[in-house]
């Protein structure tokens, strides 16, 4: 049994779920994206030669433009509120023997609620008599009640919960890399909590951190259920403008030429990660 | 580094578990103190209170006059190494040991020689541009101990450095550790479960076990005069032998191994409290022969072994098993043997009738008495 042949067998044992992706996910996918292409009519039958002009429609319009513009916002909004949540509460159930487990069944608990109940839920608490905007005003940071749902907060609220859990279970493992000793040497040798974070820690989770910022960001970027009920209609954004383009306006082109472009943008925004997570990481492994 | 540091009635809890109860220990300047114990005995979790990482739940830590119990570690300004080395892996090596002095704000350009300096202490100087993981463990507890020496520690605090090192590595170090820590003069707390390690290199040796502190002393003072029947058992290959105080007192003869009759009488007068004599036999005390001896102790070989450069064999004599030395004779199990010793000079522990030893200013030591009739089995010890 030698290494390459056992190699080829694997190969070969992972010929069929190839052909299974290829099939029923790879092939719709490119079919339906085609038909940006086109213009097409209300039965999605494509109309003309193929061209860029469906595209460029989109493009030029300054309504899709905003709409870009506001999912790239919320993205990377919800990516940033996301981690600088989940780092703490990753690193304090990984490392307190107390309340480790107990942060940890409420992470998973609020995973497993349905987002309609979690959207719902929301919807009570951002209402603009609800408990949120009472808090705002007792404490003085507003005068009047504030709109919450209905606009891009509410979502941004909305998508940061729901993203929560997953980074926070995402960066446990990233915080246990990182041994108590290390951190226990830092100190020993004079170091502030701050300094060994900066030069200690946060060196050594950087990889970890842009790769669960970019899962954040590219669920965020399809998350559709969220910013529907959350934003009332009024939020647009691609998720949504694809629903509506697809099952509305039943205008296929466009919500083909739409998905052309958020796929565009979750790619570019891995190739950043990609570029970012590298740049941090200290020894080059392998290098002798 | 001119202060003593001591550690007073320490005790550590968690939960309900007592890991340290009653600790107290002192290391004079430049002095290498060990804490010996099985795991689990509360030795790393002293050298944890020492070190700042745990706050004791009673007891004080104290640097020359300085109370330092309730100090965060970051102040202590004592220097830490970690059995896993705990290196920072996103570091190079120069910038690992360069870690204590940056937080010490100290410029760049005093940094420099600094490091280099301790980097040329523990044979690295070649290594700086390196990262810990292109290092072998040995180099890289080098590096570890370079970054503790290097802020020039009031104490060195080693927590098993040397645990997760072969053999050959691990003598290496302990000697080169040894040479650094007198060259620097930096007081030092070593913990280790290795016998043989602590003995080869401390001044002071303490052994720990369940919580406490159940024998102390130099090395020396350790091998040839335990003072408690826990030390006798836990160092060397030691057979002690009880006597009763009602024995004692009548004859001033002690039957020593089982058959075997060894008069002798204490050097000094028993105390008023003493109900038990022991008896501490080092395996290079006694003697085997081939053939019947007067006074000798008939028994069965029952094992060999190899601690360092000498032979051991186990003999069964009829319920007690005693560890001799070998002496080039060739034993082989299920061989017969007849074991003698001289008990002249035989260390010896009084213990009180709840177990305790009695404390003693000089050394309790065996005198041997030649009785009328019984001088051919004092004559068993021919060695003299």
């Amino acid at each position: 049994m030698n290494r390459v042949s056992t190699r080829a067998r694997w190969g070969l044992g992972s010929l069929p779920l190839l052909l299974f992706y290829v099939a029923f996910f790879l092939l719709p996918q490119l079919y339906f994206l085609r038909l940006s292409l086109y213009r097409t009519d209300t039965v999605g039958q494509q109309l003309g030669a193929p061209g860029f002009q469906t595209i460029a429609k989109v493009l030029s319009s300054d309504f899709y433009r905003d709409a870009i513009v506001s999912t790239i916002a919320l993205c990377v909004l919800t990516m940033l509120f996301t981690l600088v949540l989940a780092y703490p509460i990753a690193y304090s159930c990984v490392r307190s023997r107390t309340w480790g487990r107990f942060i940890f069944i409420c992470v998973v608990a609020s995973m497993f609620s349905s987002a309609v109940a979690r959207v719902l839920g929301w919807r009570v608490l951002l209402a603009i008599d609800g408990p949120v905007n009472r808090l705002l005003q007792l404490i003085g940071l507003v005068n009047q009640p504030v709109q919450l749902t209905g606009n891009f907060y509410g979502v941004l609220i909305g998508t940061v919960h729901a993203m929560l859990p997953i980074a926070a279970i995402g960066l446990m493992p990233v915080c246990e890399a990182v041994s108590r000793e290390q951190l226990e040497a830092a100190t020993g040798l004079g170091s502030s909590s701050w300094r060994t974070f900066r030069t200690v820690f946060l060196p050594q989770t950087w990889t970890g951190l842009v790769s669960i910022g970019l899962l954040v960001f590219a669920v965020t970027a399809g998350a559709f259920t969220t910013p529907a009920l959350l934003g009332g209609g009024r939020v647009a954004i691609l998720a949504i403008l694809i629903y509506t383009a697809a099952s509305q306006s039943l205008d296929y082109s466009v919500a083909a030429a739409l998905s052309l472009v958020l796929f565009a943008l979750v790619g570019g925004a891995v190739l950043l990660g990609l570029v970012v997570g590298r740049s941090r990481s200290g020894p080059k492994v392998g290098s002798t | 580094m001119t202060v003593s540091i001591s550690a007073e009635h320490l005790q550590v809890r968690y939960g309900t578990f007592t890991a340290v109860d009653d600790v107290s220990l002192t290391v004079e300047p430049g002095q290498f103190v060990s804490l010996l114990g099985p795991s689990g005995s509360g030795k790393t979790s002293v050298l944890r209170a020492i070190a700042g990482y745990v706050i004791p739940d009673q007891g004080r830590i104290l640097v020359g006059s300085q109370d330092v119990t309730r100090l965060s570690p970051r102040f202590r300004n004592f220097g830490m190494v970690f059995q896993h080395y705990a290196l920072f892996p996103n570091m190079r090596v120069r910038d690992n040991v360069a870690f204590g002095l940056r937080t010490r704000s100290i410029s760049r350009a005093q940094v420099r020689p600094l490091v280099d300096d301790a980097l040329e202490l523990v044979g690295l100087a070649d290594y700086a541009r390196r990262y810990p993981e292109q290092l072998s463990g040995g180099q890289q507890q080098r590096v570890a101990l370079a970054r503790a020496v290097v802020i020039r520690p009031t104490l060195l605090l080693m927590d098993e450095p040397l645990g997760a090192l072969d053999l050959r590595m691990r003598q290496q170090l302990q000697t080169e550790i040894r040479r650094l820590q007198r060259e620097l003069g930096i007081s030092t707390v070593y913990v280790t479960h290795d016998q043989e390690e602590a003995f080869s290199m401390s001044d002071e040796v303490i052994v720990m076990s369940t919580a406490r502190i159940s024998a102390s002393g130099s090395p020396g003072d350790l091998i040839y005069h335990p003072a408690s029947q826990f030390a006798a058992n836990f160092v060397g290959n030691n057979t002690v032998l009880v006597a009763e105080r009602a024995a004692l007192d009548s004859t001033a003869v002690v039957h020593g191994l089982p058959g075997q009759t060894s008069p002798f009488r204490p050097a000094l007068p028993l105390a008023s409290d003493t109900e038990r004599l022991l008896v501490v036999l080092r395996a290079e005390q006694l003697r085997c022969h081939r053939d019947p001896t007067p006074g000798g102790a008939a028994g069965v070989v029952t094992g060999k072994r190899f601690a360092g450069l000498e032979q051991l064999v186990g003999i069964r004599i009829e319920d007690q098993t005693v560890t001799a030395i070998d002496r080039g004779m060739g034993l082989e199990e299920g061989e017969n043997v007849f074991v003698t010793w001289d008990p002249e000079g035989v260390h010896l522990i009084e213990e009180t009738a709840d177990g305790a030893p009695v404390p003693r200013e000089s050394r309790q030591r065996a005198v041997r008495q030649d009785l009328a009739g019984a001088a051919a089995t004092a004559a068993g010890g021919e060695s003299g």
